[in-house]
């Protein structure tokens, strides 16, 4: 140690800033990470953009707004799968893996052309979509050529993430690795399957069969996998996992049985012929998720409680998303069964039900994530929680709002629909609910605004030097 | 290595195979290919999808996106949204309700003809 270190501060930051150089041993993914980080955050505001568009068409306060409600909805679609949660989640992959397995990314150039391929996919599908040409099938709508291009980003994405697992030569690769590897390959999978245009039956079954693994194997899983990996490093519990880890292997393998049958929930009430056994199949599973449910929730649960480094911004995140998650299985449960559906099924409830999936469990948790990636791949320690706190006010308040709202508001719709009472009646019933459910939109616009600002602060805040910038250093172990 | 293996090969193969037995799943085919409609319980509504099918209403109209074409909408659900003298002014003459739209007016077809029409399309909940 040199001379010219006089003050104790000065000497903790010689010794963190010299760790922190050693430590900093993934460049490529760290750089490919923060571009997917930054790209996932403008996705967002093309989501809340054009989720607010629509929810004021759908009231008298939008009359003269322009732009198609059908093709706006698929912009909505698509912007939410593909520019929001999927970028978030292969950013956070980027990050996650060569640390798993102790092996920089396989290639930077591939992780590169990947992020590029992205959003000319997501610029095409919002041209195509704009213009009208639409496949018109439910989260499938690009045309056939840009189902094409989605492949070929996918074997990139896939041939970088496992070419780097296998290249590691890890002898002994956690269940963390396996759920994202296993979500990766639903993604691709399922949309192999999605992309081809069947007819009749057998389009309607491989359309439903197709949102619902996306949702379930690739956001789902993907997010636990993720969650696998962050939460021993923000509690500091790597060593010792504070519940036993045969429930992983237990929450893994019901998921990988019970996820793609019960997606069959989806066509019980839509006058589709799926036989009777699908269908059956499809509810039980669908109550069999409850097991994979509770294990979850026990593990995230038991990481939180037992935290050595304290309840930090990332971890309150995860709260929040657990609760949401067990709301929106148990949801999920009770309107798989027939009896039920018959009432809620074609109505806003189903609505509320995807916003509190796609919104409330995975957009949360994948904030959290992203919280916890974003120090760790810029440079300095930006300081995260103030907007952040808000950010999740703001995003929990607004998806509760919205959920329950449109909740009701499906209750009112269905039943009315199921007495004969005609849809325009039905559709005049639930303007209030639908202008309530506005405020709600518009408290979650700011939140993804807050969040938008957050990253941009991150990303162009330079390194500090102040004694509390090198403690929160310290806090951001790579 | 090997544990990660066997998991994400075994995963995929379940994900396979669910996939591919469930497009299997039993499938009527074509309501042309049979002798009656599904869900016309009535003998009005029985004979409403002959008269359906006659008055070449599936040159543009598709139900459980089958047999018919995509010129206008799907029908699958019409019954939940059109009550069945809706439907009947609807199809007497379409511009009264959906100015402008390309459906013509079927003054062909008689009263109790548009009556069997109205009464099975209501049936499609």
């Amino acid at each position: 140690m040199k001379s010219e270190l006089r003050s104790t501060s000065d000497l903790v930051r010689g010794n963190i800033m010299a760790n922190v150089a050693s430590e900093a041993r993934y460049p490529s993914a760290d750089n490919v990470a923060l571009k997917f980080v930054v790209g996932s955050a403008i996705g967002l505001l093309v989501v809340v953009l054009s989720g607010l568009i629509m929810s004021l068409q759908l009231t008298s306060l939008g009359n003269g707004i322009g732009g198609l409600f059908v093709n706006i909805r698929g912009i909505h679609l698509q912007a939410i799968i593909f520019a929001w949660l999927s970028m978030g989640l292969m950013g956070a992959i980027y990050y996650a893996v060569p640390r798993i397995c102790g092996r920089d990314l396989l290639s930077k150039a591939l992780g590169n052309v990947h992020f590029a391929l992205m959003w000319v996919a997501v610029g095409l599908v919002a041209v195509t979509l704009l213009l009208g040409y639409s496949e018109g099938r439910e989260y499938l709508e690009p045309i056939l050529p840009i189902d094409f291009a989605v492949v070929v980003i996918w074997v990139i994405f896939v041939t970088n993430i496992l070419g780097t697992i296998i290249a590691s030569r890890a002898k002994t690769v956690p269940y963390s690795a396996i759920f994202i590897t296993v979500s990766i390959i639903y993604l691709g999978v399922n949309y192999l399957l999605g992309m081809v245009p069947l007819r009749g039956l057998q389009d309607a079954v491989a359309v439903w069969t197709f949102a619902h693994n996306q949702v379930n194997g690739w956001f789902m899983v993907g997010l636990m996998g993720l969650m696998y990996f962050a939460l021993p490093r923000l509690t500091g519990l790597e060593d010792n996992p504070p519940h036993n880890t045969k429930l992983t292997a237990i929450h893994f393998w019901t998921l990988m049985v019970f996820i793609p049958p019960s997606a069959m929930h989806h066509l019980l009430y839509q006058s589709v012929p799926v036989s009777e056994f699908w269908k059956e199949l499809g509810q039980w599973t669908s109550v069999g998720m409850l097991i994979p449910t509770g294990i979850w929730t026990y593990v995230v649960y038991s990481y939180i409680k037992n935290s050595r480094k304290g309840f930090t911004l990332p971890l309150k995140f995860f709260a929040v998303t657990t609760v949401f998650y067990l709301l929106n299985c148990l949801q999920g449960a009770v309107q798989s069964i027939r009896a039920i559906n018959d009432i809620t099924h074609g109505s806003q409830w189903t609505i509320g039900h995807a916003h509190l999936a796609l919104v409330g469990f995975i957009s949360t948790g994948l904030f959290g994530l992203l919280y916890f990636v974003l120090p760790r791949v810029v440079k300095g320690a930006p300081a995260l929680d103030k907007v952040g706190g808000m950010h999740l006010a703001f995003s929990a308040a607004g998806l509760a709002i919205m959920w329950v709202t449109l909740t009701i508001a499906g209750l009112v719709q269905g039943s009315m629909l199921s007495s004969g009472q005609g849809f325009w009646a039905a559709r005049e019933a639930i303007q209030p609910y639908l202008i309530v459910r506005i405020i709600g939109g518009v408290t979650y616009a700011v939140a993804a605004a807050l969040f938008f600002y957050n990253v941009l602060a991150a990303v162009r805040r330079p390194a500090e030097t102040t004694p509390e910038a090198i403690g929160r250093q310290a806090l951001v172990q790579r | 290595m090997g544990k990660f293996l066997v998991s994400v090969g075994v995963g995929s193969l379940i994900l396979v195979g669910w996939l591919v037995s469930s497009l299997t799943t039993y499938n009527v085919g074509p309501i042309n290919a049979h002798a009656g409609p599904w869900f016309a319980d009535t003998e009005l509504a029985k004979n409403g999808w002959s008269q359906f099918q006659s008055a070449g209403c599936a040159q543009c109209h598709s139900i459980l996106g089958q047999q018919g074409q995509s010129t206008g909408p799907d029908l699958t659900q019409v019954g939940k949204r059109w009550k069945a003298d809706q439907i009947k002014k609807l199809v007497r003459d379409p511009q009264s309700i959906f100015v402008g739209t390309r459906m013509p007016s079927y003054p062909q077809l008689s009263e109790a003809q548009l009556d069997q029409i109205a009464s099975y399309l209501e049936t499609l909940k």
